[in-house]
């Protein structure tokens, strides 16, 4: 039973149930037409509808189709190809450092929150400085140097030369 | 087209757009080696700067040129260090490689960079010729036939999918058009739906923050879970690039395979949804059947011929896929979606109506890849030597620039915090399914035609000339599309479902077997 769970199906289970809240969503969408353009045969609903049903058969479709790959080796040369691309999979998940992408995910919505209020400038310092340090990088002069030229010549190429205004530095500093 | 291609040379020919195609062949190829950053993510962290210049026609210029580049840029690391950035690319390390092993990097390099040029240039010849005549037939097509065609773009891509797992494409087809139907965004649909009252959706994801989200933050992620991912995989020997020439007895032996494969690849390239991956691996094959048997079994080992078959064929495709995205604004790649979305985020309108109304961007796109391929071929033959030693960038810099140019990039279009948010969850979304072996291209596809689609099918239905769907069947090139586009989502449907039951009938006869 436990291999019937692969992960496409756990995949399929997620998008039918979001399909099925997009379908949900959009009959209801038809509350707000207009009276008068209730009869007209294209309607605010009517592509979301289709969208829906598509989507909610092919999630299905996702679900019941069978689990093992349909992968033949068309020539020996392209499989060892997709080896080189190395895409990877969640077959070797537990090789992954998936903790290391889960504190840069966290540490870049905190960037994302503090951009405006800090300035462009300082919080980018933090967030470059900050990142190599969570990848594993020690060499403390080379991160200080390359986390303060880099904000900064771009702050200067985006305001003077794209032409466009991200405030640098918080509000009281008055940049 | 005397006249288009003049209008090209004035688009083209400013200090301005040569100095920006100059640089966007340089961004291009330098970020296009680093493994794992392939043409999508290049030109996607790209286009804040090309809307930042404000003027379209400068813009794709550019862009265009980032394009090539990145293409080169994939080509160099493949037979460097055996490590293609992109799929299309795969096929150049084949033999790639196994010449610089024996020495010969520099000849590779050199043939790699002819082959481009001339797959390029070709292709671009075409395109020119080809053009004209396509955009006017375009023209002739209303809103039923732009329908099918739509469609027929989109299946296209399902149908070019990974074997037997169409049915993942078109799933992620119809969520790429789901995201579509987020705010305002139809002219039927003067209310913003899904958006559940948050006033940041109203008028939908920011296709620029959909590209981010979905190409550069997971290639991104990718790098941090896999410490060796773009890391040299070859033996690690610094391989000297000695020698650039190569002989007459070589350029009189791949001069027919560049020809070839140039105008085989051009032409798949037009094909929705089969570009340069598929025309590379294709070329490879075709040339090691026509080789003569003396030299087919140099393929694989450093054939001149199977390193110039794949690199002429994916630069023409690439060039051909140009080809449906200028005349009927759709995209059969990923690649040409994102130039889409830097076309629309530039405020202007992909279709047939390009070539006439923005002459300038149609034909300055097209010269530009005359021009650019020649950048390319001078500034990186005397540059080749210093190429290898910055495909060394640390990745505990390389990540955090990615993620950081990103983040800008979608924050710089829309001035919007709640963007970034919107892409950090795109982000990991697309890591789980990239994961999970999904195509993400689809998902721009769908995206990106998921309100024309509508607003095409809206207009047909309410044309008075036909009664609803009776289009479909009324107009004979609508019919023809959609009949075309239904029998290739059905086909390898079928055929895998055959090769399935072949399978088993062979499994049930070596039972016991393993």
């Amino acid at each position: 039973m436990a291999r019937w769970f692969t992960v496409d199906r756990v995949i399929g289970v997620v998008l039918l149930l979001v399909s099925i809240f997009f379908m949900y969503q959009a009959l209801q969408l038809q509350d707000v037409i207009p009276p008068i353009f209730r009869r007209a045969p294209m309607r605010l609903d009517t592509m979301p509808k289709i969208i829906g049903v598509i989507a909610i058969l092919a999630s299905l479709v996702t679900i019941i189709a069978p689990s093992t790959a349909v992968r033949q080796s068309v020539d020996g040369k392209v499989k060892e190809a997709q080896s080189k691309l190395s895409d990877l999979s969640f077959d070797n998940i537990g090789q992954y450092a998936v903790g290391q992408l889960a504190a840069m995910v966290a540490m870049m919505s905190v960037y994302a929150l503090v951009l405006r209020p800090l300035g462009f400038i300082p919080s980018t310092v933090l967030f470059l400085f900050f990142g190599s340090f969570l990848l594993g990088e020690r060499r403390w002069l080379g991160m200080v140097l390359v986390a303060i030229i880099a904000p900064t010549s771009i702050w200067l190429l985006v305001t003077y030369v794209l032409e466009r205004k991200i405030p640098a530095f918080p509000s009281f500093v008055g940049f | 087209m005397i006249e288009g291609i003049l209008t090209g040379l004035a688009a083209a020919f400013t200090i301005k757009a040569m100095l920006l195609v100059v640089l966007g062949c340089i961004v291009g190829s330098f970020i296009g080696m680093v493994p794992g950053l392939g043409p999508m993510q290049v030109i996607a962290i790209m286009i804040p700067v090309a809307v930042g210049l404000g003027d379209p026609s400068v813009a794709m210029i550019m862009l265009a040129g980032v394009y090539y580049g990145a293409v080169f840029g994939g080509s160099t690391s493949s037979i460097l260090i055996n490590a293609p950035g992109v799929a299309s690319t795969v096929a150049t390390s084949f033999d790639g490689y196994p010449m610089a092993r024996k020495g010969l990097a520099g000849k590779a390099l050199t043939i790699a960079a002819v082959s481009s040029f001339a797959g390029g240039t070709i292709g671009a010849i075409l395109l020119t010729l080809a053009a004209k005549p396509l955009a006017d037939v375009a023209l002739l097509f209303q809103s039923p036939e732009y329908f099918a065609v739509m469609i027929l773009g989109m299946t296209a891509v399902a149908a070019f999918g990974e074997r037997g797992r169409a049915y993942k494409a078109v799933l992620m087809l119809v969520f790429g058009m789901v995201l579509a139907s987020i705010g305002e965004g139809s002219q039927f649909a003067n209310y913003p739906r899904f958006t559940f009252g948050i006033v940041q959706i109203q008028d939908g994801i920011s296709a620029i923050t959909l590209i981010m989200g979905l190409f550069a933050l997971p290639e991104a992620f990718f790098l941090i879970l896999d410490k060796n991912r773009g890391r040299l995989q070859g033996d690690g020997e610094d391989k000297e690039i000695k020698e650039l020439r190569i002989n007459r007895r070589e350029a009189r032996e791949i001069a027919p395979v560049i020809g070839r494969q140039s105008l085989f690849g051009f032409l798949i390239g037009v094909m929705p949804g089969a570009g340069a991956t598929i025309a590379s691996l294709m070329g490879y094959a075709v040339e090691r059947n026509l080789a003569p048997p003396e030299k087919r079994s140099e393929f694989g080992q450093g054939s001149v011929r199977g390193l110039a078959a794949p690199e002429s064929a994916n630069n023409a495709a690439s060039t051909g896929s140009f080809v449906p995205m200028l005349t009927l604004g759709i995209p059969g790649s990923g690649t040409t979606a994102i130039l889409l979305v830097a076309l629309i985020s530039l405020g202007v309108t992909p279709g047939p109506a390009l070539i006439n109304e923005n002459p300038d961007i149609f034909w300055g796109i097209i010269i530009s890849m005359y021009f650019g391929n020649m950048v390319l071929l001078i500034l990186n033959y005397p540059l080749i030597p210093y190429i290898a030693k910055l495909l060394t960038v640390p990745r505990t810099y390389l990540i955090p620039f990615v993620i950081f140019f990103s983040m800008v990039g979608a924050y710089l279009t829309s001035q919007n915090a709640a963007e970034l948010y919107t892409m950090i969850i795109l982000g990991v979304v697309t890591t789980i399914l990239r994961l999970a072996k999904f195509p993400i291209a689809p998902i721009v596809i769908g995206f990106i035609l998921g309100i024309p689609l509508e607003d095409n099918l809206g207009r047909a239905l309410t044309d008075p000339d036909y009664r609803g769907y009776a289009f479909i069947w009324q107009r004979p090139m609508t019919l023809m599309f959609l009949v075309v586009s239904a029998l290739m989502l059905v086909y390898p449907m079928l055929e895998s479902q055959l090769a399935r039951r072949q399978r088993q009938r062979v499994a049930n006869t070596m039972v016991n077997q393993d």
